[in-house]
């Protein structure tokens, strides 16, 4: 095999021990990396219904298959893997920039981390040396310091690492893990396990080769590539990026605002992707290996948060702004940088922050609760503040930092209405009472509220389908959308990238090309369903059923109450039919439990025991 | 004057295409420490991509206590003999650049403006952003000249 | 700005619309507002075909795909209401109509 180093690395905290492992051509044919090494490492290392703060629960970090090579768009990315402390079920996520194709240089595909370290330490990779490191030093300091301090004793300013700040040695189940300054394996909450490890960071430098199968075929398909990634297709997001995407919600009452109470955001002009490009933005630049540079970088230019900076998206740009009922881009791009520097998802704690809010307008959680701030949607420096509460514990911040939905049980009085969560993973940026395919997308996603599971806004969006109905065809499209995203993740391919790309075929070919492992397109369109089957099982070993693909009750009961999308819900109803039409398009039971003719042909049938079958 | 790849700072993006695609050149494997042009990211946004700006007088072979090092008198480029080179690092330690890199051979890695390759400097044509240019000082010291003057006029107008 | 479906009949009537354009289109045409006229019976499907014309190479490659089709990843709507790509040919056009680009994005964020 080519580009893949074969290497898996177990390393226990507890005894400081470390293996290596090999694995094959095998595994990379059915899973290929990335979502698929993850998901499957996970469900065979994981121990059935612990805890996620269990020392046993393993962190797993999973390259994609392409990672370190130079195929454009294709090379930069990696998974983190888990128990989610935040739903107790699949926890996973993606993150960029330099740190992926470093850890296939230093020698590995698969870091498995497992046990607790007494006292904190960090795990420091050097081509194929592994060593822990004390960490007692660094342990309180955001994730930006530990990096200088980490480069510093080390020696070398392009060691590169992915850690935690206060957020993850809190425990904060919005915790995430921080690389490359701007970049995060953001969401489910990996930055406690991490935490919970009393590790604070994993450092590496690999100077090992990356091997190419066929490097003249290789050359030539990137440069095809190069091409097309510079141009039309790629162009929105090495412009104005994905914060364009605020005055197109806007327009479509799609802009989840105030916590969900409404679907447009009357000061959305002030917080748009022009305005942010036109007065804020200080340059784009680039991850490894990509021609494209989408990194949007910002810093605010005024007021008390002047000089704060921060990488901006459309998705974290929504959390802070029209979610808080916040217009003040220099507010919003300090509390980003604080989720950096902290170590808390972005997106998350938006929507946290969101659902404190309104908590605080309903007289739910009061003055003395928050430490002295008035909590309304609107302020922007308290939503900052409030950022800081959360990853540091303090005040109510000690209640929101465990998410909605713990959030919402211990206040109670009908707070659980406005929690927006499914499975206990905050909803993020498309109001899913008008987008009926995305909703859908939502309910089933197999890491909770996530939109980058399916991206099924785009049927509702092109006016393929009619966004406001209910159909029961709508589960083929998710579930076409899901396996071709499993796939994505697995290589990794950029999504922001993905239509530089004709199909599975084309992208089979350049894996052989890269990998030496012959694939064909209809063979990775079946790791994608493997994929996605194989983490439903999961899911149902780790206690999900149907009803936890679902919807908070906002969505289904409350209307949107103006604009071109007024009177939309979503109902149990609507999500009956479309559930029951993703389930038989799954080949899953009405109850969505995969059937053993379906795990059978993803050569699955290892598993069936998960499901009450006979191995 | 020598002919040497400089980058434009306004333009690098710190992608480390250019990284790679020496690399490929060079070793037809993907491995930046190999490159021979290397990256600079500086938080939050300052990037450049550095390599060997083929000296006048080069230090590094003045340095070289082994005289391993020598410079073509027509185009500047460093070479280095193989059996002389016993990996010491004084080239590495005067450049001011770090232009040049210990290879465990030993020898060094320098940028030789990838010889007989058509089309030139491998990481010359693949930069994305057209940040990096086969240039001399000379050129480079005229585009600054006229690029202040551009500025002038713009700022007083033409025909003052 | 004034434009018209070829036909052998001149004497058709004109009527204006309002275009908006969202997002990189607005960068594109160099506007993000325009009146368009056009003659009656002019479909959706004439009108973007004419500001793909209009608005030059870039805005064209942002709009439609090389085959000339519509680009999955753009959202169009007449009066507020997402078009379904596919019915566009037919979709007629009415005065004080407004159209709207946006560019979707796909994935992420």
């Amino acid at each position: 095999m080519h580009a893949y180093t074969g290497k898996i690395l177990y390393v226990d905290l507890s005894t400081g021990a470390s293996r290596v492992e090999r694995f094959d051509e095998t595994l990379a044919k059915e899973f290929i990396g990335g979502t698929g090494f993850g998901v499957k490492m996970l469900i065979d290392t994981l121990p059935p219904g612990i805890d996620a703060f269990d020392p046993r629960n393993p962190l797993i970090y999973a390259a994609g298959a392409t990672t370190g090579s130079m195929l454009p768009c294709m090379a930069s990315k990696f998974g983190v893997f888990a128990k989610s402390p935040a739903t107790g079920l699949l926890g996973e996520s993606y993150s960029t920039g330099q740190w992926g194709a470093e850890l296939r240089m230093a020698g590995y595909d698969y870091l498995v981390i497992t046990g607790k370290a007494k006292k904190p330490v960090y795990l420091w990779i050097d081509d194929n040396a592994v060593q822990l490191k004390s960490a007692s030093h660094l342990w309180g300091k955001t994730t930006w310091e530990a990096e200088q301090m980490i480069r510093d004793e080390l020696g070398d300013q392009n060691v590169r690492v992915s850690g935690i700040g206060q957020g993850g040695e809190n425990l904060s189940r919005l915790a995430c893990l921080i690389n490359d300054h701007f970049r995060a394996a953001g969401r489910t909450g990996l930055g406690a396990v991490m935490g919970s490890k009393n590790l604070k960071a994993v450092a590496l430098r690999g100077t090992q080769d990356v091997t190419i199968a066929d490097p003249e075929g290789f050359m030539e398909l990137c440069k095809e590539l190069y091409e097309r990634a510079k141009g039309p297709a790629t162009a929105k997001y090495r412009t104005l990026g994905t914060p364009a995407n605020m005055l197109t919600m806007d327009a479509q009452c799609c802009l989840p605002t105030r916590n969900y109470q409404g679907a447009s955001f009357e000061n959305v002009h002030k917080v748009s992707g022009e305005v942010l490009n036109e007065k804020y933005v200080t340059r784009i630049q680039g991850c490894s290996a990509c021609p494209c540079r989408c990194e949007h970088i910002a810093k605010a230019k005024e007021g008390i948060h002047k000089g704060a900076v921060s990488r901006v998206e459309y998705e974290p740009l929504m959390a802070f702004g029209p979610y808080c009922g916040v217009d003040d881009m220099n507010a919003i791009i300090k509390a980003l940088q604080y989720c950096n520097e902290f170590g808390v998802d972005a997106i998350g704690t938006g929507i946290v922050v969101g659902f404190a809010m309104e908590c605080y307008e309903k007289g739910l959680i009061a003055i003395e609760d928050t430490g002295g701030l008035e909590l309304r949607f609107g302020n922007a420096d308290a939503m900052v503040e409030m950022v800081r509460k959360i990853a540091m514990r303090e005040d109510v911040g000690d209640l929101m930092t465990e998410g909605v939905m713990r959030a919402a049980r211990e206040i109670a009085r009908g707070s659980d209405h406005f929690a927006m969560h499914i499975k206990g993973l905050e909803l993020t940026g498309y109001d899913i009472r008008g987008l009926k395919t995305c909703a859908l997308g939502y309910a089933v996603s197999r890491r909770g509220g996530d939109h980058q599971r399916h991206g099924s806004y785009s049927h509702d969006l092109s006016g393929k389908v009619d966004r406001y109905k209910a159909e029961r065809g709508r589960g083929k499209l998710v579930m076409d959308d899901e396996d071709m995203y499993a796939v994505v993740d697995s290589l990794i391919i950029c999504k922001f990238t993905r239509t530089i790309w004709r199909g599975y075929d084309e992208i089979a070919k350049a894996y052989s090309l890269v990998t030496g492992v012959p694939m064909t397109g209809e063979e990775l369109r079946q790791a994608g369903e493997r994929i996605n089957n194989l983490a439903r099982l999961f899911n149902i070993r780790e206690g999900m059923t149907r009803k936890d693909d679902n919807l908070p009750p906002r969505v289904m009961k409350d209307p949107i109450p103006t604009g071109v999308a007024q009177g939309s819900v979503t109902t149990q109803e609507d999500l009956d039919i479309m559930l029951d039409g993703y389930y038989e398009a799954r080949g899953w039971t009405n109850a969505g439990v995969p059937m053993p003719e379906k795990l059978a042909e993803l050569n699955l049938s290892s598993y069936a025991a998960l499901i009450g079958e006979e191995v | 004057m020598h002919q040497f790849v400089s980058v434009d700072i306004k333009k690098c993006v710190g992608c480390r295409v250019c990284e790679y695609a020496c690399s490929m050149e060079k070793t037809k494997t993907c491995n930046p420490s190999k490159s021979r042009i290397r990256v600079v990211r500086i938080y939050p946004h300052t990037n450049a991509a550095l390599n060997c700006r083929m000296c006048e007088n080069a230090p590094c072979v003045t340095a070289c206590p082994r005289k391993a090092l020598s410079q073509a008198a027509d185009t500047g480029v460093i070479g280095v003999n193989d059996q002389l080179c016993n990996g010491c690092g004084w080239c590495v330690k005067v450049c001011d650049f770090g232009a040049i890199a210990l290879d465990p051979k030993p020898t060094v890695r320098i940028c030789d403006l990838c010889g007989e390759r058509e089309g030139g400097p491998a990481c010359v044509e693949w930069c994305p952003e057209v940040a990096l240019s086969l240039t001399t000082g000379d050129a480079l010291s005229q585009k600054a000249r006229i690029a202040s003057v551009e500025k002038l006029v713009e700022a007083v107008g033409e025909g003052q | 700005m004034e434009f018209g479906r070829f036909s052998e009949n001149q004497t058709l009537p004109l009527f204006e619309m309002k275009l908006q354009f969202f997002g990189g289109f607005g960068a594109l045409a160099g506007r993000s507002e325009d009146i368009a006229r056009l003659q009656t019976g002019a479909t959706l499907f004439d009108l973007l075909q004419t500001l793909a014309t209009r608005y030059g190479e870039s805005f064209r490659a942002e709009l439609l795909q090389s085959d000339g089709a519509l680009r999955d990843d753009v959202m169009i709507t007449v009066n507020g209401t997402i078009m379904n790509h596919a019915v566009a040919a037919d979709k007629a056009l009415h005065p004080n109509d407004t159209l709207a680009l946006f560019p979707v994005f796909p994935g992420g964020g």
